[in-house]
């Protein structure tokens, strides 16, 4: 909800034009909000929700007393943070349409290419971090600490997003870093990059997982 | 003799090196309604953490439906309802939703809900929220979830916590009927001794992490049978007099104790003594009841 409305303020300023650079100026202004600040915290609020339930009373204790595996719950509950984020992203999409045609009547035609391959990026880009969030979300109790920690990990992405050695190797940088539009590599997304996510995203998936089976409850 | 579905062989769980669970070997019969009996902090939610396969176990086994729970958690888990602690529920959901988002998970028939919420006489208030109920509903719409996969087993841990004296009695009543209704085993943890007394049919007593006593409330009960006391002028040499004669006795102060005693054989004892020159001051029957065994048990710093 907060991402679209704040889709519909941020580039106002931009001036109307029928340029073709337009959409491109449009989703840039956006984006640089967006997948730097909102896009992490919404992962972690959205893996928080997922285990919210859980942590009301003593819900895990009811549920893993039942015979279900922990590897499904976990990756379940992994399974919806990643689709409600891709919710997310699309509803973004839509966000930055509605903006370019209402508000700024942009005529020029969609960079379809551009701005989808821009969104797929970036969830994908997330997905280390959605990882993360959900091990520190199942471990500790409290909805507030992992997103205390989320933050806290947000606000060094402002600055490292402009270097180019630290920013690949940082998950709080990296939706930023893949959904910045740049034109080689698999989905604009740089090697580096998609190592790195690929790399933070098997850690953090096979911690969490590890972490959950093993844990008390 | 009977078959044994949990059985326990040196269970032990330390937390740190503080020892919670220390060398546990429960037995809990089939069709036994076994009474998990312990103060606060003796380990009784730890052990049942353990046999639900919620924590691990730092040493020891546990055996349940004669499988290794290490090995086979979810085939045992599928025979076995619990309740750890107060449940929760979703609140904005009725008494029957809560129970359908655990009937798919356990994948058992919708009409089976109708079935728990009637067994635990909660049918009036199933389309009610959650929100709305009393403490005594909320528990015993726990024990109908833990129902709900027609276990063979039924673990709770202080169902009757925090309920008044009419939620106690229909609890307790509830469980009483479980293995004769319905052919379940329950194993039941509480610190109050009267409420075990009132349905189990085992007992095991836990302190300290310790299983200090384990066997049928029968057995229990027997050692509460009454003790005569006798209070004379010459304690030892009438205890040295009453031996002779055949008797057991022992000496607690100056205060003579005799067990297994009878009204004729008190009659007997001070007429017999009285004849022998012994001034009898005071003779009683003195019964300890099962609080006084399971404070014995515990140590008197046992909170009841
Ligand atoms: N997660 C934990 N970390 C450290 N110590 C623990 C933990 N859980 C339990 N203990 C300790 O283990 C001991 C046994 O606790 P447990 O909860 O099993 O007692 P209980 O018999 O259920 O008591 P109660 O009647 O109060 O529920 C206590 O001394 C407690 O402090
Ligand atoms: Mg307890």
């Amino acid at each position: 909800m907060l991402v679209v409305l704040i889709g519909f303020v941020i580039p106002r300023n931009l001036g109307p034009s029928s340029h073709e650079w337009s959409w491109l100026v449009l989703y840039s202004a956006m984006v640089q909000i967006y997948a730097i600040v909102l896009l992490p915290m919404v992962a972690g609020i959205l893996a928080s929700l997922c285990c919210r339930g859980e942590h009301l009373g003593s819900g895990w204790k009811q549920l893993l007393a039942l015979p279900v595996s922990r590897t499904v719950v976990y990756l379940s509950k992994f399974f919806y943070t990643l689709l409600f984020l891709a919710l997310v992203q699309g509803l973004v999409l839509v966000a930055v349409l509605v903006d370019g045609f209402l508000f700024l009547h942009l005529t020029a035609p969609i960079p379809w290419q551009m701005l989808i391959k821009g969104f797929i990026a970036g969830w994908i880009a997330t997905i280390p971090l959605a990882a993360l969030q959900l091990w520190v979300s199942t471990w500790w109790k409290s909805f507030g600490a992992p997103f205390a920690l989320n933050i806290i990990l947000t606000i060094p992405a402002l600055a490292i997003s402009n270097s180019s050695s630290y920013a690949p190797i940082y998950p709080w940088a990296q939706p930023m870093l893949a959904m910045r539009p740049t034109k080689n590599g698999l989905l604009d997304v740089t090697p580096e990059t998609m190592i790195t996510i690929t790399i933070a995203g098997i850690t953090f998936i096979i911690g969490g997982w590890l972490h959950f089976i093993k844990r008390d409850v | 003799m009977s078959e044994i579905i949990i059985e326990t062989s040196n269970l032990t769980r330390k937390y740190g090196t503080k020892l919670s669970v220390n060398q546990l070997n429960l037995r809990v019969p089939k069709g036994s309604i076994y009474g998990f009996l312990g103060p606060n902090g003796a380990g009784k939610t730890t052990t049942i953490r353990m046999l639900l396969g919620l924590i691990r176990p730092t040493s020891g086994q546990i055996r349940i439906f004669n499988q290794e729970i290490a090995k086979h958690r979810i085939n045992i888990l599928r025979r076995t309802g619990s309740l750890v602690e107060s449940p929760s529920y979703y609140g904005h959901l009725t008494g029957y939703d809560n129970l359908h988002v655990v009937a798919k998970l356990l994948k058992v028939p919708v009409k089976r809900i109708d079935e728990v919420l009637e067994i635990v006489r909660l049918t009036p208030a199933a389309k009610q929220t959650v929100k709305g109920y009393s403490l005594g509903m909320k528990q015993r719409l726990g024990i109908a979830t833990a129902l709900l996969g027609n276990p063979d087993l039924l673990i709770l841990d202080e169902p009757t916590n925090g309920l008044d004296p009419a939620g106690i009695h229909e609890i307790r009543a509830l469980i009483k009927d479980m293995p004769t209704q319905h052919g379940i085993t329950v194993v039941v943890s509480s610190h109050l001794l009267s409420e075990i007394d009132q349905m189990a049919t085992h007992v095991g007593i836990i302190d300290h992490g310790q299983l200090l006593f384990q066997d049928s409330i029968g057995k229990l009960r027997e050692q509460s049978a009454p003790l005569l006391v006798i209070k004379v002028d010459k304690p030892d040499e009438a205890q040295q007099w009453l031996q002779a004669n055949g008797y057991q006795v022992i000496i607690d102060g100056d205060l003579l104790q005799l067990s297994n005693i009878d009204v004729e054989t008190t009659k007997s004892i001070n007429k017999q003594l009285f004849q022998a020159g012994f001034s009898v001051y005071h003779i009683k029957e003195h019964r300890r009841s099962l609080e006084d065994i399971f404070l014995d048990y515990v140590g008197k710093e046992g909170s009841l």
